[in-house]
């Protein structure tokens, strides 16, 4: 009876610490996807998803910077009539890619999924990226370790609304990069100073990844933008064995940069790393036919449901810097 | 997987605890040996050769020296007094060369991975001035994890052996987790092979008791660690980097909370150590006792990083002043100067390679040969000058006892120490003097209210937030000071007041914690040393 | 032992050797006091006290020191 006692002791005090973590995570996230409420700057696109109507995104784009200022879905929306979103974030690792997605996929339903797989490469050793991959984890059930640093501003509103996603990001999680500085180093895929070794815990979240889309219906797309700061051979070897096995196509456009029409002295914006606004239009553009080409994608344009993607085109052509309007 | 890290606390331990709980007695030493290597591992990779090659050393050296011991033991037998102690001399040199080569191994192999760099930087430079062009070329050398710390404890092993202190290990695979035992490897605290060997390779049983006492300290470290220690680090880092447009009083905020920071951060790394160590039933030495009570220098060093200062006060400081050299001049100085003469002389001849050794110990730069020095001639200077102080108290008995005067005594000694710690912190010891001056001579009190402090990366709200943290752990210091168990106070409480009280500390370490967006992730500060 | 407790005497008076068993627990005798202890028992005893047996419990109290001194007086 003693030991009954005792045990229902232990387990009653954890549950109760569960509750606690439970109850003011709800209180400590913010109760609206805007900075003002308390959401960082680096989660603000991706969040821009899950404020975007109920699912009205068919290809969600996920991945690092290298995709958040080379791919617009707007341009794709132009040209192709196919609703993109990119919810990618700066530094972004594939086990943020595989959570994002997660929590993305509830309001939105989308049939394909693109990883740029530089997130593979944004770690900083096996070590450090379980950590990492822990800490997301942890987040992601307990958002209090997300949040915890909003007690600063937490607000009475905090204790009573209900959490509501109002906040669309018009360029659909692009940023417009403007500025030019040439690349001038010529071929890149040979130069073999960086490592195409994936860590482990990189790699099991590209598979719970994979297995998600699988799981779900959805056909996930690799693809690599061109930068000759952050590719070569042996990364491109080590995604194209990844996605054989796997049985995933691998879109490489740094070794069709003629074919996509890269221009690298005036196509990047920081002498190959990034690709500015003039790199991303040609990117947009061979992606978008590709993809309308592969993947049986719906043509929305026309479609009045789908007004506010016009709308935002617009919005965002009278809003691009004075520099592109003039080139234009 | 530091100690403060995801990985270390919620996947290493709790895997080690559960894989050592059920391999039963006989196999639970192997299973921390085991997890001591995968620790070890995943710093360093295969640099752990050099903590083998360490281990296989001393292992043998007190072999070899404990058969000489007892090869003595077994001749004097029937031996006069004279005879014995010719073959004494004799034995006792075999020893002396054993333990001669494999400390010049322990001691060579950190002094080649942590100082050789440093000496050749120097030699080279020495050179030049001579216009002699000569130099030693820099070496790429990785520093395997922990260096600092196992070697003090394996030169420790050597030395008691030979000394006949402690029996030399038969059991390789004991004397393999003395060196290796996990929660040590990065930041000590540095044991005595008698203080931890037997309880190690006891393989007690983990008990819920040591499981909730562990767990309970585990979380006041990261308290420390994480809420205060992390949070200070970009306010610190500011003022040291940008003193120039600092005002002096800032600057001695910033040295101020630096001293704050490194106490929070070892201090609490400490508490996160033994803890860990207490779940598996051992206990380690203690490294801290409340060294900001201290009324002097020298006893801010007993209570302070205690296990290095007890390592240099029995391996350098004794065998320095029981040598020939420093009790002759000891005697000499004794019949021409008198008592105080000769505390003055041996002092000075052993205290001075005490500091240098503490100050080197934490690493290759002239500042921290400053930092040793800083200290080497305060406490020097404490010793020359007692009659000075007997007298005084002896002329105002009252004075000494009371409480202001001891607040002044404390005060002062943490100014002592706040200054050592502004060279100890600074880049270089030609920025510590530049510093030093500047806060001198830009010395305005009223800078730290009209809001200088507020540009540093702080804001009011986490200012509050150290401030209530240090207020905790002062209270609890000053318990512990009383020879109050808080922490046996808090587990013996009713339980919805201990689970309060529990709770309260989790959700601390979980809310105000300087971890994920925004803030930068602070590396364990000791185990660069 | 009467040699050993003028020896003591000298170095720190006031302290009442017969009793106590602390005096290096309850800091009576610091670093300095002990190495003037350890000079001063090596020339009057004729016996080497080595580094290693500067501990505690050879220091704690007078009877430890005799004790300590008796042992090394037999080792040679």
């Amino acid at each position: 009876m003693e030991k009954v006692k005792k045990y229902t002791g232990y387990v009653l005090f954890w549950v109760i610490f569960a509750l606690l973590l439970s109850v003011l995570s709800g209180i400590f996230t913010p109760k609206n996807n805007s900075i003002l409420a308390g959401v960082s700057e680096r989660d603000w696109k991706p969040m821009g998803a899950i404020a975007e109507e109920r699912d009205r995104v068919d290809v969600l784009i996920l991945g690092d910077s290298i995709v958040l200022t080379g791919v617009s879905p707007l341009d794709i929306w132009n040209q192709q009539g196919i609703t993109s979103y990119v919810a990618g974030q700066s530094g972004q690792k594939v086990v943020e890619s595989y959570y994002w997605l997660k929590e993305i996929y509830p309001k939105q339903t989308p049939e394909l999924v693109i990883l740029e797989v530089n997130a593979l490469y944004n770690g900083e050793g096996a070590v450090a990226e379980m950590d990492y991959s822990l800490g997301e984890l942890v987040e992601h059930y307990i958002p209090l370790a997300h949040y915890h640093d909003r007690w600063k501003n937490l607000t009475k509103a905090d204790l009573t609304e209900e959490q509501v996603y109002t906040e669309i990001d018009i360029t659909k999680g692009f940023k417009v990069k403007t500025g030019t500085d040439p690349y001038l180093g010529g071929d890149y895929m040979e130069n073999n100073e960086m490592s195409g070794e994936i860590d482990p815990a990189t790699e099991l979240y590209l598979k719970k990844l994979t297995s998600f889309c699988e799981s779900h219906g959805i056909e996930l797309l690799l693809l690599s933008v061109p930068s000759p700061q952050s590719w070569n051979n042996e990364r491109h070897d080590a995604v194209a064995e990844y996605a054989d096995a796997h049985g995933l196509p691998y879109l490489d456009l740094n070794q069709m940069t003629e074919e996509v029409g890269i221009d690298w002295t005036r196509d990047t914006m920081d002498a190959g790393l990034h690709l500015n606004y003039a790199g991303s239009m040609k990117v947009s553009e061979y992606l978008g036919s590709y993809i309308a080409g592969q993947y049986p994608l719906t043509d929305h344009r026309g479609d009045p449901v789908y007004w506010v993607w016009d709308e935002n085109y617009k919005q965002y052509q009278m809003r691009l810097p004075q520099e592109i309007k003039t080139e234009k | 997987m530091a100690y403060h890290t995801l990985l270390f606390l919620i996947v290493f331990l709790p895997a080690v605890v559960i894989l050592y709980q059920l391999a039963g007695k006989k196999f639970r030493p192997m299973v921390l040996l085991a997890a001591g290597y995968v620790f070890f591992f995943s710093f360093s990779r295969w640099l752990f050769v050099y903590l083998i090659g360490a281990t296989v050393v001393m292992y043998f050296a007190g072999i070899g020296m404990e058969k000489y011991r007892l090869m003595f033991k077994e001749q004097k037998k029937g031996l006069d007094r004279t005879a014995a102690k010719e073959l004494k001399k004799a034995i006792t040199a075999k020893k002396r060369r054993i333990l001669f080569v494999g400390i010049l191994f322990l001691a060579g192999t950190l002094l080649t991975v942590k100082y050789y760099n440093f000496f050749a930087e120097n030699v080279t430079k020495i050179a030049a001035a001579l216009s002699v062009s000569a130099g030693l070329p820099q070496l790429d050398i990785l520093q395997p994890i922990g260096i600092s710390f196992y070697t003090l404890q394996g030169i420790g092993y050597l030395v008691d052996v030979y000394e006949g202190k402690i029996k030399a290990e038969r059991n390789f695979g004991k004397l393999a987790l003395f060196m290796a035992f996990f929660p040590q490897i990065m930041e000590g605290p540095i044991s005595r092979y008698d203080q931890t060997a037997d309880q190690l390779y006891a393989g007690r049983r983990i008990s819920v008791q040591n499981l909730t006492m562990g767990g309970q300290r585990i979380f006041w470290g990261l308290l420390k660690k994480i809420v205060v220690a992390d949070r200070l680090n970009t306010m610190v880092g500011n003022i040291f980097s940008g003193y120039q447009y600092c005002d002096g009083a800032v600057i001695f905020v910033g040295a101020a909370a630096y001293t704050l920071q490194l106490y929070m951060e070892f201090s609490g790394c400490m508490d996160m150590v033994i803890g860990t160590a207490e779940i598996f039933g051992v206990t380690l030495p203690e490294n801290f006792r409340q060294p900001f009570f201290s009324r002097n220098v020298s006893e801010f060093w007993r209570r302070w990083h205690i296990t290095l200062g007890a390592w240099l006060k029995d391996y350098i400081f004794y065998p320095m002043s029981l040598t020939e050299g420093v009790k002759k001049a000891g005697s000499h100085a004794k019949s021409r100067f008198g008592k105080h003469g000769a505390k003055v002389v041996v002092s000075l001849a052993a205290l001075f390679p005490v500091w240098l050794c503490n100050g080197i110990w934490h690493g290759a730069r002239w500042s921290y040969i400053f930092f040793g020095m800083y200290y080497f001639v305060l406490i020097l200077a404490g010793v020359i000058f007692e009659p000075l102080f007997l007298k005084f108290s002896e002329r105002f008995p009252k004075l000494v006892k009371h409480p202001l005067y001891i607040a002044f005594q404390i005060g002062r000694t943490g100014v002592l120490v706040v200054i050592g710690e502004l060279f100890f912190r600074a880049e270089g010891l030609k920025h510590g003097l530049l510093m030093f001056s500047h806060m001198i001579k830009n010395f305005h009190p009223s800078a730290v209210v009209t809001g200088n402090l507020l540009g540093l990366g702080l804001d009011v709200k986490d200012y509050l937030i150290i401030l209530l943290v240090a207020a905790a752990v002062f209270v609890v210091d000053c318990l512990h000071e009383r020879g109050v168990g808080v922490r046996e106070k808090l587990a013996g409480m009713p339980a919805p007041a201990r689970w309060c009280a529990y709770y309260v500390l989790m959700l601390s370490v979980i809310i105000f914690g300087a971890y994920g967006d925004g803030y930068l992730a602070v590396e364990l500060i000791y185990a660069e040393f | 032992m009467e040699e050993l407790l003028e020896i003591l005497e000298e170095i720190e008076p006031d302290v009442d050797y017969a009793t106590c068993t602390t005096l290096i627990d309850d800091h009576i005798l610091d670093s300095f006091a002990i190495l003037s202890l350890v000079s001063e028992i090596g020339d009057a005893f004729d016996v080497q006290i080595a580094p290693g047996d500067m501990v505690a419990e050879n220091f704690n109290s007078a009877q430890a020191i005799w004790a300590m001194i008796q042992r090394l007086e037999e080792e040679g």
